[in-house]
């Protein structure tokens, strides 16, 4: 056997190969983190929102954010910077945990320290009453991604997640692939769930129970002292943060009638909580669609039990633009508080 | 550090085997792997690298001081010492639990951290001291004697090394001397284990977690987590010594085998010779045969399997659920022994069967994290599962691993072998090795189930 030439054929290939890989993989630069990568018409390609988005909230060309799930994602940025004049960026990542989107405004506060607008969502994310709550989900969250030192991500780019992003970002500027998602973090996902088709739609709505008339109470109470919600603290230091004269809106966005049967009581503590919490910041304003109305009540208007329509956005993109200017929203779908805590109930309804 | 981070298989290793093969003198090699041996260790929590240090020092003194008065309390004090960190580490909360229980308490565990390999090198350094006792021990020097209980391919989940299966292999380190044959065989052997870890053990870690955690499992879904966690384990733990008998390989080394196709044994005896081989041996020799083995009548004989197997149990973990499936295997043994002197040997299909039938079946009691979870998964595998979950798309990847673990040659017969070392199959194994590097690097991989033990 001849020995030495296998071992030296095996290191020689697997290094070679290797650094071959890593080079691909810095000069393509997928998640566009690279300091010295070589400047070329990138755009998000990972799938995963986790490791795309950080490199969006640090683009200087932003003065405004949208964080929260994927409830938030059909706001489309630039329907808002119509209606608002701001340079919008939407953020809100799929099944994002509260850690998750804290982190994700952090590194978007860290590089504009002044923004106009921001836009957090809870859809019921942040009134998990689980004592200690998972800071991750099942997908993977890149933290180094999340600091400000572009050097240490390097350390971390020896990967095949991060070359099948290579191989994708090549294709992308070959023209041989779209986006995942625009600059500005945008991405009409309905499209992908194909033809709305009203049946299919009422079988993910009711899953084969029958729908109920609503009569849950989703106002915000304060009635169950002994329920704690452990992301609420972190809600008011992550709003503590921004600057007063940011304008803040806590967006409660609209789920199905039919979903809110289970959540009904939770949410109207959570809100309750929620609106002690931050009711001496006087730059927050809270709208609430998380509610039985005739936005919730309307199968039409849901793709799933938590998934509006892109018709369902727009009508919040304009509610929110009124808001922000200090107007009543025009849906009147909407309840608005701002600051004030009167008139929680404080007993069983 | 693991063996399963970039950080070890880009930084560490080979920095490490450069500077062992660089080295001038046999004396700067040991130097060399005592060094990266600490350091591996300690890039997991340097506060446990003087607890490794000091329990090896108060072992090597008293073996010193043993050989200069003969004295067997000195041993005996070694001993007690021993099981006295490994029992304060690894049972302080479990006693305290069950002494609660016993009185109605509820208890918080106390925030005891267990270092890693704690059961594997106080277990070294117990049969050092034993066979000195027994008159089975050369006097080694402190830095060999360092390098036997720190090396670090065995350190954190073994092999169950013996002090004359490794130091007497220090004294042939000539400096410059390369055994390329062991060196390349070392390296295919760790591709192959790391490739086992990687593409096998957690691939079907999910299926296995999902299983245990469903509330209520259909029986295909039972099964299905209970076949899933008996491959994981295999792999995971095979994988594991595969890696380090070829790490040892790459500076020279040998180390004694750890597993020879377990699942291809035809009865509980012999699964036991095939599985976690080096700690079976050490249950053998320092527990079982000094208990009376086989020599002490029937009675005496099955006494000893069962302590010897309750044993077993208790070191795997700090429960019951250990404890019980440790039980379990003993009254097996002394079945398996019974049926052999008094019964007719049973077809090699039926005895697979049987014997698979028990091993996957008390796997669920080691893996469950209390008796109402192995309770549960034990009802839906009798037919009772209530649930309808089953995952179809997992079954391929079962299949697979079942007949790699069943029919496939293993690591170590194909390392062994000569058929894997032409010069161009050097280029493919380099693929692998790149392939299952790049996995790796994504920092999502399950640690090694045998860390917690």
């Amino acid at each position: 056997m001849r020995w030495a030439a296998y071992i030296r054929v095996l290191l020689v290939t697997a290094s070679g190969l290797g650094l071959a890989v890593y080079g691909f993989i810095v000069l393509l630069d997928p998640y566009m983190d690279v300091p010295f990568s070589p400047a070329l018409a990138r755009a998000p390609v990972s799938t995963n929102q986790r490791f795309a988005y950080p490199a969006l909230a640090r683009l200087p060309r932003f003065d405004s954010v949208v964080i929260g799930t994927s409830t938030m994602r059909l706001l489309d940025p630039q329907q808002l910077d119509a209606k608002l004049g701001t340079r919008m960026v939407n953020l809100a990542m799929n099944s994002a945990t509260p850690y998750e989107q804290s982190r994700l405004l952090e590194v978007f506060q860290r590089h504009h320290p002044h923004p106009r607008v921001v836009v957090l969502g809870n859809d019921g994310s942040w009134c998990e009453r689980k004592s200690v709550p998972a800071n991750y989900t099942f997908r993977a969250f890149p933290e180094w991604m999340y600091d400000d030192g572009p050097w240490n991500d390097l350390l971390y780019l020896f990967n095949d997640k991060a070359l099948e992003d290579a191989v994708r970002m090549a294709e992308l500027l070959a023209g041989r692939r779209e986006a995942k998602y625009r600059l500005d973090g945008y991405r009409d996902f309905t499209r992908d769930f194909g033809h709305y088709d009203p049946a299919l739609v009422r079988r993910r709505l009711y899953a084969g129970r029958p729908g109920r008339e609503a009569g849950h109470i989703t106002e915000p109470s304060l009635t169950r002292p002994a329920w704690h919600y452990p992301w609420l603290p972190r809600l008011r230091a992550v709003l503590d943060q921004l600057p007063v004269a940011t304008r803040i809106v806590l967006l409660y966005p609209p789920v199905h009638r039919h979903y809110l049967e289970n959540m009904a009581a939770n949410l109207a503590e959570c809100k309750g909580r929620s609106a002690v919490l931050l009711a001496d910041l006087p730059n927050l304003v809270t709208l609430d669609y998380l509610q039985v109305s005739a936005l919730t009540s309307n199968d039409k208007n849901f793709w799933d039990a938590v998934h509006t329509t892109a018709a369902v956005a727009r009508l919040l993109e304009t509610d929110l633009a009124a808001v922000v200017a200090g107007r009543t929203p025009p849906s009147g779908y909407a309840r608005v508080r701002v600051g004030a805590t009167a008139g929680i109930a404080t007993q069983p309804q | 550090m693991l063996f399963t981070t970039q950080i070890f298989l880009l930084v560490f290793l080979p920095l490490t085997a450069l500077a062992y093969h660089g080295a001038s003198t046999q004396r700067a090699r040991l130097w060399v792997l005592l060094g990266g041996s600490l350091v591996f260790y300690g890039w997991w929590d340097l506060r446990f690298l003087p607890l490794l240090l000091v329990t090896g020092l108060v072992n090597w003194r008293l073996a010193q001081a043993y050989r200069a008065r003969q004295r067997d309390a000195l041993i005996w004090a070694g001993v007690a010492f021993d099981l006295g960190v490994l029992g304060a580490f690894k049972y302080t909360n479990f006693l305290a639990a069950s002494v609660y229980s016993l009185w109605g308490q509820p208890f918080t565990p106390w925030p005891i951290i267990l270092p890693l390999g704690v059961s594997f090198f106080t277990f070294q350094q117990i049969s050092y001291l034993l066979d000195l006792r027994r008159g089975q021990a050369a006097p080694y020097g402190w830095l060999e004697f360092a390098c036997y209980l720190c090396f670090f391919p065995h350190l954190i989940a073994g092999p169950i090394i013996r002090h004359h299966e490794l130091i007497p292999q220090f004294t042939n380190l000539a400096p410059k001397h390369l055994d390329r044959e062991l060196i390349a065989r070392g390296l295919l052997l760790f591709t192959l284990g790391l490739v086992k870890k990687v593409w096998l053990a957690d691939q079907l870690a999910g299926l296995a977690d999902a299983g245990f955690a469903d509330a209520t499992p259909s029986t295909v879904a039972a099964w299905q987590a209970a076949l899933a966690y008996s491959l994981q384990l295999y792999f995971d733990f095979s994988g594991y010594s595969d890696m380090a008998l070829g790490l040892a390989g790459m500076f020279g080394l040998t180390l004694p085998v750890n597993f020879d196709a377990p699942y291809r044994a035809t009865s509980i005896r012999d699964f036991w010779r095939r599985w976690h081989m080096t700690l079976s041996r050490f249950l053998r020799d320092y527990l079982y045969i000094p208990m009376g083995g086989s020599r002490g009548g029937a009675l005496r004989t099955y006494g000893a399997s069962v302590l010897t197997m309750l044993l077993c149990g208790l070191w795997h973990g700090a429960g019951f659920t250990f404890i019980a499936w440790g039980a379990l295997h003993g009254v097996a043994v002394c079945c398996n022994r019974w049926w052999m002197q008094h019964g007719r040997p049973l077809p090699a299909p039926l005895a697979w069967t049987l014997t698979m039938l028990f091993v996957v079946v008390g796997w669920v009691l080691f893996r469950a994290e209390n008796f109402h979870v192995a309770a549960r998964m034990f009802s839906a595998m009798a037919g009772q599962g209530t649930g309808v979950r089953t995952d179809f798309d997992s079954w391929p990847m079962l299949a697979l691993a079942a007949a790699v673990a069943l029919f496939g040659p293993t690591n170590l017969e194909l390392s062994r072998g000569n058929g894997l070392y032409r010069v161009w199959m050097a280029v493919p194994l380099a693929l692998v090795l790149l392939v299952t590097v790049l996995r790796v690097g994504q920092g999502r991989g399950i640690e090694f189930i045998y860390f917690q033990f």
